[in-house]
This record gives C-alpha cells, sequence and structure tokens, in this order.
C-alpha cells in the first residue's frame, strides 16, 4: 500500500512507499488531516518513495506548516532514494524537499528517543 | 486490434474532444482566411493540430496521428515564416479536417487514395516558394528572431504558474520543467508562496510556481511548444533575458496581444473562475427524467397533505415542494447550452458553398451565447442548414447580378437568436433577391394548391413556400428563388413546437424566423377539465379567459363564434373535439389563444390554475396524433393531456377547408361547424 498508518508508542507513522501522485493525494491529505494534530508526533516515512508529484510535494510541505501552527512535532524521515533524487534535481523542488527532512537515520534515532 | 477494456471509452472521450478543436480549428482557418498575417490565429491552428495528433497517436489512432502531422509541419513552416496562408492552404487544410473526421469514426478507414492526393497536394504547396511570402511572412512580422530556429544560445526567462485545472487534465508540471531542462541549462526556482494551509488545501491542483532561467539554443517558440498542452489551464510568460531594442518592442507586442486574448493575468480564485466536466447526454436525459418523476411525486404528496391536514405533513411537503422546484429548475440549466457551436459550424457551409457558386457571401452572427435545450439545438442542425442553403442559392445572387442591381458583390447572410419571452426567435436573414410573390402565387396555382381567385395575405402566401413537393420543382426554384428543402424545414421545425414566419421585399432580402420554446422537457401550462378530463394549454400562447353562456350559444345559431369586445373570434369546444359525454355546466370558459392561424378561443368546463409540468411523450402508438404534444401525470395520479393549440386549430381549418382557402374565421360563419 502506497500509505500505510500505524501507531506505536505514541508516534503516528505514515509510511509511504512506491510511486506517489495526484492518484494517491486526497489519502495522504486525509492520512494528515487525521494525523495532525490528534497525534502529538507524527514520522512521515519517505525512504521507500520511488517517485513523487508536485501535488505529493506540497502536501508534505503543507503537512509541516500545519504541525508547526498545531503544536505536533513533525519529521519526514528519509533518505530520499536515488530515483526520486534524479527526478526532482532538476525542478527546483528537490532543494526545497531536503530541507524538509531529518539528516540521518542518527538524526531521526535522537529526534525519535528524544521525542518519546 | 483488439483493446483493453476500458479504452474504447477513453477513444470516446477522444472523439469527442476531437472534433471539439476540429470545429473550433475550423472557424481559426476561416477567420485566418480573412486575416492571413494574424500571427495568433497560426499558432491556434498550430496548437489545435498538434493535439490532434499528439492526442491521436496516444488513443491509436495511428493514420490519424501521421497525416495530422503533415498538417502540423505545414503550419510549423506558416509559422516560421517559410510559408505563406493562401486560400488554397487553407481550402486544403478544411478538406484535410473533413478526412480526420473520417479516420475519427474509423482509425482503420478512410479513402488513402485521397488522403495520398491531399498530402501531394500539400508537399507541393509546401515546396513552391510563395509569391505571396515576401508580402504577409507571418512570423517575421512579429517575432522575426524569436519564432525562427534560434542556432546561438540565448538567455530565456519563463514564468509558469499552473491553473486549477492543470494537474486534474492529467498534465505534470514537473515533467514540463524536466523538458526545459532537456532543452539547454536550466536554473528553476520554485515558489510555495501560494501554498494554502493543508485543511483548505485541494490534493488535486498544483499551488507551485516556477521562475526559471533558461540558457539555450532555441527559439521562443521551441520554448512554447513545450507548454503547448496547458497554455490555455496555466501562467506563462517567456521572455529573452537580454533583448535588442528592437526586440523589445516585439516581444512586448507579442506578449501584449497573448494578454489581450486572454485578458490580461489570469485570476484562478475569481468567483467566476470557470470549470466544467463532460457528461454524457443520456446521462444526463436519465437525471432530468427521475427529477420529472420526483416532480410526480412531490405532487402527489402536496395533495395527500391537503387531504389529511397534518401540518407535520404539511410542513414536510411544502420543504420538498420548494426542492423538487429547485432542482427541476436547476436540472433544466443544466440541459441549456448557447446555440454558438451550432451558428459557428456554419461558417465553413457558407464557406464551402460561396466557392461551389461562385459567390461572395459573408456569414454574420449575433446572439450566439442564446441558451437552448440541449435537444432543441440539436434538432435545429438541418432546418438552418437547409434556409442557409436556400439563401446562398436562390437568394443572394451572383456578384455580376448584385452589381448591376446596385448592390454590394459581397452578400450577407444574418443567423440571429435572442430571447422573446419563454420562446427563442431565431432568424435566418439574406440581403438577396427576396421572393417572387407573383411566382409563388403562379406555381401554387399550377400545383393546385390555391385558387386563382384565393386572396391570400402576405404571410399565408409566403407560407406555401413550405408545402411538401413546392420546393423539390427546379422551375420554381428558377423562377421564385425560394423552396427547396422547406417542407423539411417545417417538419422539423413543428417536432420542436416551434413556429415559422416569412418576411420578404422583393429585391431587398429574406428573413426566415423560428420561434422555438426554450425547452422540450417542461412547460409552463394552465390546467383546464372538460367533465372529468384533464388538459394543459401551454401558458405561452394564451391571451385571456372569458365566461360563454348557455344563452350566448344558443343564440349564435350554429355558428362557432363568440364576440370579444366586438369581435367576433371563432372557438373549438374541446368536449365536442374529444367527443367527452360529462354533463354541460352553464357556464363554460373559452381561453383565448394565440395561433400562427390568428386568435382563436378553446372552450372547456373549468380553469383549475397555473402549473409547471414536466412533457412526457405518448409514445409511438400516438405520434400521428398531432393535437397533442405529450401528457403529464398530475398530484392525483390522473394523466392530463398537453394540447398543441396551433395544431388543434391547424386540424379544424383543415377538416373544413383543405386546401387554400378563405380563412376559418369565415368558413365558421358559413358552415357553422369546426368539429373534426
Amino acid at each position: 500500500m502506497a500509505v500505510d498508518v500505524d501507531t506505536r508508542e505514541g508516534i503516528r507513522y505514515i509510511r509511504l512507499a512506491d510511486a506517489l501522485d495526484i492518484a494517491q493525494a486526497a489519502e495522504l491529505k486525509c492520512a494528515l488531516m487525521d494525523a495532525i494534530p490528534s497525534s502529538q508526533r507524527v514520522c512521515i516515512q519517505v525512504a521507500a518513495v520511488s517517485a513523487i508529484d508536485v501535488t505529493i510535494a506540497q502536501l508534505l510541505w503543507a503537512a509541516v506548516f500545519h504541525a508547526k501552527s498545531a503544536g505536533s512535532d513533525l519529521i519526514l524521515e528519509g533518505p530520499l532514494s536515488e530515483a526520486v533524487d534524479k527526478s526532482l534535481s532538476a525542478t527546483g523542488i528537490y532543494p526545497l524537499m531536503a530541507s524538509l527532512l531529518v539528516r540521518s537515520e542518527e538524526e531521526a534515532g535522537s529526534v525519535h528517543t528524544s521525542r518519546s | 486490434m483488439s483493446t483493453p477494456a476500458g479504452a474504447d471509452q477513453f477513444r470516446q472521450a477522444f472523439r469527442e474532444e476531437a472534433n471539439e478543436i476540429l470545429l473550433d480549428l475550423e472557424a481559426t482557418l476561416l477567420e485566418l482566411n480573412e486575416r492571413r498575417d494574424d500571427v495568433e490565429l497560426v499558432g491556434r491552428a498550430f496548437r489545435s493540430l498538434h493535439t490532434i495528433k499528439g492526442s491521436g497517436a496516444m488513443f491509436g489512432f495511428d493514420d490519424l496521428a501521421g497525416f495530422t502531422h503533415n498538417l502540423e509541419n505545414a503550419f510549423d513552416e506558416v509559422r516560421s515564416g517559410r510559408l505563406a496562408v493562401t486560400a488554397d492552404l487553407v481550402d486544403l487544410t478544411l478538406t484535410a479536417l473533413d478526412h480526420i473526421r473520417v479516420l475519427l469514426e474509423d482509425s482503420q478507414q478512410g479513402d488513402v487514395a485521397g488522403r495520398e492526393r491531399l498530402l501531394e497536394r500539400l508537399r507541393s504547396m509546401i515546396a513552391a516558394p510563395s509569391e505571396l511570402l515576401m508580402e504577409t511572412s507571418v512570423a517575421s512580422l512579429v517575432e522575426p528572431a524569436m519564432a525562427t530556429a534560434c542556432p546561438e544560445t540565448r538567455a530565456w526567462k519563463i514564468h509558469f504558474a499552473p491553473g486549477p485545472e492543470l494537474m486534474r487534465r492529467g498534465s505534470d508540471p514537473l515533467q514540463l520543467v524536466r523538458e526545459l531542462a532537456e532543452m539547454g541549462e536550466l536554473e528553476s526556482t520554485c515558489s510555495i508562496a501560494s501554498l494554502p494551509p493543508l485543511p483548505e488545501l485541494d490534493p488535486e491542483r498544483c499551488y507551485i510556481a516556477w521562475d526559471c532561467m533558461l540558457r539555450a539554443p532555441t527559439s521562443l517558440d521551441a520554448i512554447r511548444d513545450v507548454f503547448i498542452f496547458v497554455e490555455d489551464c496555466c501562467e506563462l510568460s517567456i521572455e529573452p533575458h537580454e533583448k535588442t531594442a528592437v526586440e523589445s518592442d516585439l516581444t512586448a507586442l507579442a506578449l501584449q496581444v497573448k494578454r489581450d486574448k486572454c485578458g490580461g493575468r489570469r485570476h484562478y480564485d475569481a468567483p467566476d473562475s470557470a470549470s466544467s466536466i463532460r457528461v454524457a447526454a443520456a446521462k444526463l436525459d436519465q437525471f432530468v427524467n427521475l427529477v420529472g418523476e420526483l416532480v410526480t411525486v412531490q405532487a402527489r404528496l402536496g395533495e395527500l397533505a391537503a387531504r389529511r391536514d397534518d401540518p407535520e405533513i404539511s410542513a414536510v411537503a411544502e420543504e420538498v415542494d420548494r426542492l423538487a422546484s429547485a432542482l427541476r429548475e436547476t436540472s433544466m440549466n443544466v440541459r441549456m447550452m448557447p446555440i454558438r457551436s451550432t451558428f459557428e459550424k456554419f461558417r465553413r457551409l457558407v464557406h464551402d458553398l460561396a466557392g461551389d457558386l461562385g459567390k461572395d457571401v459573408e456569414l454574420t452572427i449575433e446572439g450566439a451565447d442564446t441558451e437552448l435545450d440541449k435537444t432543441v439545438i440539436d434538432q435545429l442542425s438541418d432546418p438552418l442548414m437547409h434556409l442557409i442553403r436556400n439563401s446562398m442559392d436562390h437568394g443572394i445572387g451572383s456578384p455580376e447580378d448584385r452589381i448591376a442591381s446596385g448592390k454590394p458583390a459581397l452578400g450577407t447572410i444574418h443567423l440571429a437568436a435572442r430571447y422573446s419571452g419563454a420562446r427563442v426567435l431565431i432568424s435566418v436573414s439574406d440581403d438577396g433577391r427576396g421572393i417572387d410573390a407573383d411566382a409563388v402565387r403562379a406555381r401554387a396555382v399550377e400545383r393546385g394548391l390555391i385558387d386563382p381567385d384565393d386572396q391570400l395575405n402576405e404571410s399565408e402566401l409566403n407560407a406555401l413556400i413550405f408545402q411538401p413537393g413546392f420546393s423539390t420543382s427546379k422551375q420554381v426554384t428558377d423562377v421564385s428563388g425560394r423552396g427547396v428543402g422547406m417542407d423539411v424545414v417545417r417538419r422539423n421545425i413543428d417536432k420542436l413546437r416551434g413556429s415559422i414566419d416569412v418576411a420578404s421585399q422583393a429585391g431587398k432580402g429574406t428573413t426566415v424566423t423560428l420561434r422555438l420554446p426554450l425547452t422540450l422537457a417542461i412547460i409552463d401550462g394552465l390546467l383546464v377539465t372538460v367533465g372529468d378530463a384533464y388538459f394543459v394549454l401551454p401558458l405561452a400562447t394564451t391571451l385571456e379567459c372569458i365566461e360563454m353562456s348557455r344563452n350566448q350559444i344558443d343564440s349564435a345559431h350554429g355558428q362557432r363564434l363568440i364576440s370579444v369586445r366586438g369581435d367576433a373570434v371563432p372557438y373549438i369546444r374541446l368536449r365536442e373535439h374529444f367527443n367527452l359525454t360529462a354533463p354541460l355546466p352553464a357556464f363554460e370558459q373559452v381561453m383565448l389563444v394565440e395561433t400562427e392561424d390568428g386568435r382563436y378561443g378553446l372552450v372547456f368546463d373549468r380553469v383549475l390554475g397555473n402549473c409547471q409540468t414536466m412533457i412526457k411523450s405518448l409514445g409511438r402508438v400516438y405520434r400521428h396524433v398531432q393535437t397533442v404534444s405529450g401528457a403529464t401525470i398530475l398530484g392525483n395520479g390522473t394523466v392530463a393531456l398537453i394540447l398543441d393549440p396551433n395544431r388543434l386549430v391547424l386540424e379544424c381549418i383543415h377538416a373544413i377547408r383543405p386546401r387554400g382557402h378563405p380563412p376559418l374565421s369565415e368558413k365558421v360563419l358559413q358552415e357553422g361547424n369546426c368539429r373534426k
């Protein structure tokens, strides 16, 4: 399933996988709206994503802003796959996506630990 | 070739869309024929061909795509200033569009030899240097350096903001930016300034805008081609980063032209932002039918509530009544369409016929935004085509004849539509010879339609041209200049519950006016009874209602006439016409109705009041009953017949005056009976 949601230890995990585009955008928005602000901690995992389109990218940005204003902690856990890196590199979207990601697994782990 | 499940549905959707594009393209070409140096029109034609080619290939219409590719190449040559727009090119392209239509219907068929001949003509047109080129090189007028191939690397500033529909139409803005990147060195910055908060975000819309700097050995047209499928649903500007002084002016001009066309900067979130979806006509008909059923049930509920006298039921019934009325109105509006596309397609007919007949004729259009029910519009094409063909063939003379009679060589056919109460008036006017009344009369006498001593007014005389057979006589056509296919026009308009009026002035021209109902599905009527039989009279035809006593009937000595403020008006008693044997009331009601044959009275027992009803067909069994245009089901479950006063009167006239004889009123006076 491209959008998979579960809750463990008080953290809402939204796992994204495969190629995501406009067809999954509404489902992802529902998942994000459901998670924020009902869960104090939200982790969106994007490592298994092979491609995204602009609707998914803008939903992720909007989710980060929404979480901030709602007082939720939201992280975007990478890394982005090489295919996504490549497809976004020329489009001007990559720098914005990269800025949302926690930088490493270690950093993500520390965020999880400190937040849990 | 086998196609996967669902592919046929997409192919059908492509056919429908392609047919719309072809109609638009046809109008563009005819406009281009008038303004051969219009860069925007050339661009529009090119983009239409490009779209048909691209989508055609995508849906497996390979022959169509291949054929259209050649036309697209030709218009690319025009765009680049290497080929001039000529009447030959326009005619050839119009013929090619007809061929594309054939390929659209059946991608495996089509006249292969004919297609090759067209392509051969096209190739030789492209190969031959055009004498006109020096004068009308389109691209060179506005974009000399930018439009043509540009071997030097240049910097271009591009702003691209997708509109709300772009993603839903299947376009991917990232892919477009990637295509730009493939052209050269691209620096792109995206802005999320328009991104709304998550709860308000439409997940299927792109809120991101791009500002790019492209350094590439490419031309303006090549960059625009990247956005060719999305130009109408995005904000786009392309400018050279550093321009020469001449280019600055020309670019400004080119962009100004573009902005003028789309009304300046687009505001997608403005309240009037239009969006639409394509719905199959059958689904729409089913929707309207169901609303009709609902309205019938709602009427029954209203009656039930009135009988029970229960405030709670009454409140619910009133609410259902309000909602059903709103739903009915909405469903009717959904079916309303502007008549523009029907009108516009006659430009091609006029263009082609003018060529065939060696005449110079322009078509002018007025009121194209007038809306009518889709069913009415669908059935209007044939009658309008006949009327225009008649005007072209017989009304408007040759340029020599026109000049000899003091008219300009260019003839005009004017197609107009306007509202008139609950009806729409559509007129076809020409500035031709007009109807030769003497020739029509002579021919009518010869054919036995009228007696030589019959006194006919202008309207009655003109009505003769709609007689079957009158139109097919070449002699009359040559002499009078009117008639071919006019009976077909009459039949079609009758079917639409419409009427025709002809006004003509010898030497000045002819105007044929069609009066049509806005819709065929619903009628504003007056509910009346005779005994326990219910009838609906169309409100649009009613004038006034007066009472008639038994004394008035008895003192008329069998003549079916009633005096209305001193005028004798003939009347038809519905109880006699329909052989109803209910007891006669002391006073009967006479509704005066305006018909094509003048003012008549329809006599019944009681008026129950106004009603707005959905019209149900009586079915094939009763298709020959012309006096009843349909039926409706009342709230109490009873069926009411919807009368057609024009037909009713006409049938009575024919019953006593089978051929062109004096008006009914005189006959009624003489014979005192108009029963069928």
